[in-house]
């Protein structure tokens, strides 16, 4: 039987899927963590589509069993060295994306059953293997929330260009 | 409706292309998500410097 924290996760898969997706049903997200969760890990999902992609279009994800065996060979990996991080952690739901999508891509029909066995599989990536570490760190409310959830109007990349605008007077008048 | 749990068949060995495939995307990921946590660590430290408050 699962458990609640099964369930947790399992519906932030879900609706991160629905997401990426772009399902028309879909509307705002129902908790805090799965609206803070949609917003990072789809800013992250451009960039791991189009740093994946090259790899991925080499092999043939026909059926939602590849897509779980190439998911688990590539977390395995993916964690190998032994450090575990948030950021880590959101590329798990931005490759279950981008798997999602290349079955769509390789017109393998995703009915609802199909795409409840992809959010399940994630889910059960994070729940055997990085359930200890995520409760460890605050868990989703308190360790990612309070990680990820902007508190500041300005993005990283404004934050730079800033910094670079600063240091370019600086060299200039220097 | 959740999926059923089924028994664990051992997996048919991955070709060759499917494994350097898997070992390509996992050191991509590990990047990408290292500079995501990075970014969001020097985001929050510049938020706690500059707008105390937030």
């Amino acid at each position: 039987m699962e458990t609640a924290e099964f369930y947790y996760v399992y519906y932030l898969a879900q609706d991160y899927l629905q997401y990426v997706l772009q399902e028309s049903h879909l509307g705002p997200a129902q908790t805090r963590v799965a609206h803070v969760l949609r917003n990072i890990a789809s800013s992250l999902q451009d960039q791991t589509e189009e740093a994946l992609r090259p790899f991925l279009d080499r092999i043939d994800i026909t059926s939602v069993d590849v897509a779980k065996r190439i998911f688990n060979g590539v977390m395995e990996e993916k964690f190998a060295d032994g450090n575990t991080n948030w950021g880590r952690i959101m590329t798990i739901f931005t490759f279950g994306g981008l798997l999602t999508k290349k079955l769509q891509e390789h017109g393998v029909q995703l009915t609802g059953e199909e795409k409840e066995k992809i959010s399940y599989f994630i889910t059960e990536y994070i729940i055997n293997n990085k359930a200890a570490w995520i409760d460890a760190n605050g868990g989703w409310e308190n360790g990612f929330l309070t990680k990820f959830e902007r508190r500041s109007p300005l993005s990283f990349s404004t934050i730079t260009d800033i910094f670079a605008a600063v240091l370019s007077l600086f060299r200039e008048y220097h | 409706m959740m999926p059923g749990r089924t028994i664990r068949k051992p997996a048919p060995p991955a070709a060759p292309a499917e494994r350097d495939a898997v070992a390509e995307c996992a050191l991509e990921l590990r990047r990408i998500g290292d500079k995501a946590d990075l970014q969001q660590k020097v985001l929050n430290l510049i938020t706690k410097l500059f707008c105390p408050k937030t």
